[in-house]
Order: C-alpha cells, then structure tokens, then sequence
C-alpha cells in the first residue's frame, strides 16, 4: 500500500464523518461558533451518531477478518460464534417480556446476552479438534438460538414486538456520546491488540501445524480470537442493534481493493475500509430517507452485503468445498 | 540425560492411542543428530502421528520424547520453533501470502530468504501467491521455509505426497543439500525406494505393530518392504 492510497482513504472518511456532522434534517456549519439547538443537534445526535458507525464498522469489520482467517473460511463473520444472537435473546427477553422499554436496560441486556453465549463458546472451544466444528457449532447455536426468539415474539404484545423488531433493524442512532465514545475506545483498543498478532495469523494461513512449528501457541490464539471477537460483536450489538453483514462483507471489499494479504496491512485497511462503509450506508440511510431516523440500516446493508455473499458464493466455490 | 544421548532425539516407552486405539505402544527410538533420516510403514502404521508427536506438535499419550535432552512436549512452542522445524504432508492452499512475505515469517534476514530461495531454484517466485503455485511448488517453498527457520532438526511428514516424478527428484536433491550443511532431516515418506537408491540414509525406521524397529539403512528397500509386510 502506498502513502498515496492511505491517504485517499483517510481523505474519504473524513469526508464522510464532516458530512454527517453537517448535513440532516438542518444543515450545520460546523467550523462556525455553535450555539442552541446546533449545539445540542451536533453533541447529541450527529457526533454519537457518526462515532457508533465509525466504531462499529470498523470494529464488526475486523472480527469479519480475524474470523475468516481462522477459520479460513471466507464465508465466516461476527454471528457466526451465535453471539450476535445472543445478544437478541437478552433484548427479547427484556423487551418481549415487557420488564423495560429503557435504552440502557435493553442495552444491558444485549450486552448479557452476547456474554452469556461467549462464555458458553469459550467453555466448549477446547472441545473441537478443528475451526471448522467450532463454525457450525455457531450456526446450531444460531438455529437455537433463533428459535427461543421466534416464541417468544409469538408470545409477546403487540407493541412489545414492534419495539423488538425496530431493535432488530439496527441503527447508529441510539447511542449517548459516552456510549459512542466508550465503542469507538474499545474497537481502538481491541484493533492495537490485534495488531500486535499480525504475524501469528498471518501464520496461522499456512495451517495450524505449520503455525505451531513457527513458534505459535494455537490454543492461546485461538481463545484471544474468540474473545476479542466476541465481545467486540456483543458490545457493538448492545450500542447499534444486530448490524448485518459489515463484519462479512468488508474483508472482500478490501481484498478487491489491495493485493496485501499480510494481516499488518490487512487489520488497519480493513478498519478503515469498516467505518467508511457504515458511514456511507449510514449516509445512505439518511439521505435517501430523508429524514434523521430514514431507512432502516439493516435493509440498507443487506442490499448491498446479500449480492456481496452470492458474489463470493459464485467466485470462491472451489475453495469453499477445499 | 546423559551428555552421550544429549546430541540426539530419543523416544523411550511411548505411547500414542486415539481414544482406547493404541497407534503405538511402549515404543523406543533413537536417532543421532546429523543426516537424512526415514520413517517407513505402511498407511496407518502412526508414521505421521510420531513425527509431529517428535516435533512437540502432538501429545503423548505416556512415555517421553526428547530432543538433544530436551523433552519436546515441556518447551513453549517459541522454544520449540528454535529447536525444530516441520513440513506437514499438505501444502497451505488457502493462504494468499505472498512467497517473500511467507519466507519473512521465518526469517527476518531478506538476503537469507533470497539465498535459499535461489538455493532451491526458486528466486522468480518470490512475488507469486502461495494460492497460485501448484502443490508441488508450494512444498517447495514450505521446505525452503523449514530451512530458513535456522533450526538442528528438521522434519517432514510424506512432503512428496503430492508431487510428480521430476518435482520428488528435486525435492530430494534439496533434501540432500541441507542435509549436507548440517541439519538433521527426519522424514516419513513412501518414497523409500527412490531415496535408497540414490542418498545415503543415516538411518531408517519401520513403524508396524504398535512399534518401531531400527532397519539397516544401506540394506536392499526391497528388504524393507518385506518386514513391512509383516
């Protein structure tokens, strides 16, 4: 990667981040002295909601890469461990069960969830002797997982269920600025650490026995790949909603953009390349709705991540049934 | 351990079962530092099963296994890297590192990796993908990393598995070569008959019966397949 190219690419984000930060359902000249209602707008609505997507793109993005590493499986991403699920269950549970309709109870809950589901990951990994029973021990758990869900909507009030199911749609728009400062905070945090095992996965592409005999510890690996991608995903699903397909999809739309494979170059690409998607989906979203609360992010990103996987289906089948 | 047995890779009463199925049981195995040695057996005999359980990649079930008077199965796997390198029988088809990227992992030294990258012919692949070379070119550059790995030993699991006739001929050769320079190679391989004829082997071991016998490495291979046959 060029000086060039990484600048470009910092040159669009920040684009992106000045353009939520101005335009909505009122324009904001933002390098002028803000008082009133632009100061409130900008402080709790456009920088919470600039900083979640940001966070999460980026933070989603790179769980989608580590995870497609380790399990060597271009098809793998964030939900696969089930604790995106996870999360849903705490949400469905409070929401469904109508205990609370507070953001932080339900928040609360996510964040249980997805906790609950990665302990339980974490307890049974050392059980499987390959990535690949551990990959479709996530799917069962989402199959299982997904069930409990659907009876407890079955069963819920009506108000209740819509209220479930706005959640379900994911937004960046929920989010105080602690809250969006705290995820954006952790996904820097969680994207240094990752950094510091550029070399471990870039080994660990040449087979778990070679890795090993190159001096890597597989089982310590394994657990700091399962846990920084879990609670990664249940933090961002507890701020944003079940946010689908970024964490799939941004590793593929890196890889189409730089010929690099090595992960000290692929962690940092595919963080930016993370926020810059879910600030232009968001973008989208607001533009294209019209309004601050517009489109759901959901529809928006499976419009584009849905083609994204047939794409990947279609190009990569060989590898798949390697 | 003694300072006679020290320069070498001793296995005493090993065992190693999948479930309640010994693979091997008891077994006992020497090898001296220096040369190019074999493990025979047939398909399923736990020729594979004791190279990586050799290399420290794979536990015992009893018994113990150590190197130069270091039991494998007790070092960090960082340690381990220092003391031994390992080739397993599949080339990396996923990876899509660059050769000089994969050569770097084990070598921080560029002109090391580009000296035995032409040591093994290889200098106009060094751009290329690990996905885009055959299997048999992979090997190669996974051998080429085991060496730059800088370790004493060196060992392969059946590394001509997939190769033609003129890759396993040239493969051999590389073989040779490191040997030469002083790494001692342990390798299990079907390929016997080619290396008998054409190498001088240190030593050979026939893994059968839950056990492993030490054969005479300058006898006939046809001798070799007729103990194995039982």
């Amino acid at each position: 990667m060029r000086r060039s190219h990484w600048l470009l690419g910092f040159g669009v984000f920040l684009t992106l981040v000045l353009s939520h930060l101005i335009w909505g359902v009122v324009d904001i000249a933002v390098l002028e002295p803000l008082e009133g209602v632009h100061r409130e707008i900008l402080l709790h609505v456009r920088i919470p909601r600039a900083l979640a997507a940001v966070g999460a793109g980026a933070g989603l993005s790179l769980c989608g890469l580590v995870l497609q590493t380790w399990f060597g499986n271009p098809l793998a991403g964030p939900s696969v461990l089930g604790v995106s699920s996870g999360a849903g269950l705490g949400v469905a549970l409070l929401v469904l069960v109508g205990l609370t309709s507070s953001w932080w109870a339900t928040a609360t809950a996510a964040m249980a969830g997805s906790g609950l589901v990665l302990v339980l990951v974490l307890f049974v990994a050392h059980r499987f002797r390959t990535a690949t029973a551990l990959l479709i021990f996530g799917l069962m758990l989402n199959y299982v997982v997904g069930a409990m869900i659907t009876v407890l909507q079955a069963e819920a009030q009506q108000d209740a269920l819509q209220q479930f199911v706005f959640w379900g749609m994911g937004t960046f728009g929920h989010g105080s600025l602690s809250t969006s400062l705290g995820l954006c905070a952790a996904v820097i945090v969680a994207g240094l650490v990752l950094r510091t095992m550029h070399r471990d996965l870039d080994m660990w592409t040449l087979g778990p026995l070679t890795a090993q005999s190159m001096g890597v510890n597989n089982r310590s690996l394994r657990w700091r790949i399962v846990a920084l991608a879990g609670l990664l995903t249940g933090g961002i699903t507890a701020a944003c909603g079940p946010v689908a397909f970024l964490g799939l999809a941004t590793p593929h739309v890196v890889r189409l953009l730089t010929k690099e494979r090595s992960h000290r170059v692929l962690i940092p690409l595919t963080a930016l390349t993370g926020a810059i998607l879910a600030l232009a989906a968001d973008w989208g979203v607001k533009g294209f709705g019209g309004m601050e609360q517009g489109w759901p992010l959901n529809a928006v990103l499976s419009l584009i991540g849905g083609p994204m996987v047939i794409w990947v289906l279609i190009s990569k089948t060989d590898r798949l049934h390697d | 351990m003694t300072e006679a047995n020290s320069q070498r890779l001793e296995a005493k009463d090993v065992d190693i079962r999948y479930g309640a199925e010994f693979v091997l049981r008891t077994a006992q195995l020497s090898i001296p530092v220096g040369g190019l040695h074999l493990l025979i057996g047939r398909n399923g005999a736990g020729k594979s099963s004791l190279l990586r359980s050799m290399a420290g990649l794979q536990p015992i079930q009893g018994g113990v296994i150590a190197l130069n008077g270091h039991n494998v199965h007790s070092m960090s796997a960082a340690e381990r890297a220092k003391r031994v390198a390992f080739v397993a029988s599949t080339p990396p088809r996923t990876s899509q590192l660059r050769v000089e990227e994969v050569l770097g992992l084990a070598s921080s030294s560029t002109a090391r990796a580009a000296e035995v990258l032409a040591m093994f012919g290889e200098t106009a692949w060094a751009q290329q993908r690990m996905d885009a070379l055959s299997d048999g070119q992979a090997q190669r550059v996974m051998f080429a990393r085991a060496v730059l790995q800088e370790t004493p030993w060196i060992f392969m699991d059946e590394p001509t598995a997939f190769l033609d006739v003129p890759s396993r001929k040239a493969f051999w050769k590389h073989a040779v070569d490191v040997a030469v320079q002083g790494t001692t190679i342990v390798l299990a391989t079907h390929d016997y008959e080619h290396l008998a004829g054409a190498v001088k082997l240190a030593s050979v071991h026939l893994v059968a019966a839950q056990s492993v016998k030490a054969l005479d490495p300058s006898g006939p291979p046809q001798g070799w397949t007729e103990r194995m046959q039982g």
